[in-house]
């Protein structure tokens, strides 16, 4: 099977980054939030700076609910549909989390139980957003910071099982496996291990902070080497394809690329950022 | 309604609307989890209003925590727009910050 996305290094694309990243000649794809691109009269508008890269791009959404009891809103899959079409998106990922529930918005992704009623209900609404979507479908892994007292299945028998079930794609987020593992006590390298790796198109990695006795995947930090030796221990099976996720606090451009060549390096990938960094001195 | 669909419901109450815990979670988890969200809620307003965070500096996260409670978010707009109006009303921002309040929203 030919990779979704080739292995190699990217970046989540975010406007406020967009001079440094248009600097990165050897990127290899980016991701750019669903839920950012404008809509327009006819489908979606791409902001010029991310077109003209001229790598694939993935729209990422973060507003489906797809661990939703209460179901998926159509006009969000549309919207995901008309941001993959806009952009000749690879695919399309979203997360394995539910945000809204009886009428109240979370704010963020919340977990969902690992019981066999939420998976009926992951399972309903992963195929009912594939039937729609015009490209595959990747479902991503989140840092929880709290558990269902119901849990019945691990992680990994939980994302296999919807694997086996829907034939949805995995994004799996290193750093979330990691803030997971810390703030359980676990050992992270032994929980990557129990995921279905074989069905991960992409993944991400990404910085977080201590906070009130807890891990936070914030994407406002620089990425800890815990979350790089994850990819380090995965390098010698030839990993899928990584990227930086940032969300603010945005460091120097060098400090950036320092980040990318970090990722590239832990992965044994060529790194990206050659060109650019020599265009800063 | 099934019975996840009024436990994510009553989840979301206690993280967001000062519900009670529903049973089984762990209550400290939960309360980190809470002021997490609330932080990013912040935190996204913020992006809103950059003129208002410059304003109030370190008090825009406590300010803004006060106003929030009981407020349950509809929208970062929303949020945006009710957040002003309110420091107005207890005189934090001068009134004419009212006609360039709105920074054009980048994500719902």
């Amino acid at each position: 099977m030919t990779a979704l996305i080739e292995p190699g290094v990217g970046i989540g694309w975010r406007p406020e980054i967009c001079g440094i990243i248009d600097r990165l000649d050897g990127l290899r794809f980016c991701e750019v939030i669903a839920e950012s691109l404008p809509v327009r009269r006819r489908g979606v508008g791409v902001p010029d700076e991310l077109r003209s890269l001229g790598v694939p791009v993935v729209p990422h959404g973060i507003s489906l609910s797809l661990g939703g009891a209460d179901g998926v809103e159509q006009h969000r899959i549309d919207h995901l549909a008309r941001c993959a079409d806009a952009l000749g998106a690879p695919l399309v990922s979203e997360h394995v989390a539910f945000v809204r529930a009886g009428g109240l918005e979370a704010g963020h992704l919340l977990p969902v139980p690992r019981s066999a009623e939420a998976l009926d209900v992951l399972v309903r609404n992963v195929r009912r957003t594939q039937e729609c979507l015009p490209v595959p479908l990747a479902v991503e892994n989140i840092a929880a910071l709290f558990d269902w007292p119901d849990d019945e299945y691990s992680e990994g028998e939980f994302l296999a099982e919807l694997v086996e079930r829907t034939g949805v794609h995995l994004l799996l987020d290193v750093a979330n496996v990691y803030a997971n593992a810390r703030n359980r006590g676990r050992d992270a390298g032994q929980e990557l291990r129990r995921l279905p790796l074989e069905r991960v198109a992409y993944c991400h990695v990404a910085g977080g902070s201590e906070r009130d006795g807890a891990y936070h995947d914030t994407h406002t930090d620089p990425v800890p080497d815990g979350v790089l030796d994850l990819v380090r221990q995965w390098a010698p099976e030839g990993p899928p394809a990584m990227m930086l996720e940032r969300d603010g606090n945005y460091p120097p451009a060098r400090e950036l690329f320092d980040e990318l060549d970090a990722i590239a390096d832990a992965a044994g990938f060529d790194r990206v950022t050659g060109g650019a960094v020599s265009s800063l001195s | 309604m099934t019975g996840l669909a009024e436990r994510q419901a009553a989840l979301v109450r206690a993280l967001v609307a000062a519900g009670q815990l529903p049973e089984g979670f762990d209550r400290d988890a939960i309360g980190t989890a809470s002021k997490a969200l609330l932080r990013k809620r912040s935190g996204e307003v913020g992006d809103h209003l950059p003129h208002v965070r410059a304003t109030l500096g370190d008090r825009f996260f406590a300010l803004f925590a006060a106003w929030a409670e009981g407020r349950p978010k509809v929208s970062t707009h929303a949020d945006a727009e009710a957040f002003t109006a309110y420091l107005e009303s207890i005189g934090e921002l001068p009134e004419q910050s009212r006609r360039r309040r709105l920074f054009s929203p980048r994500r719902t």
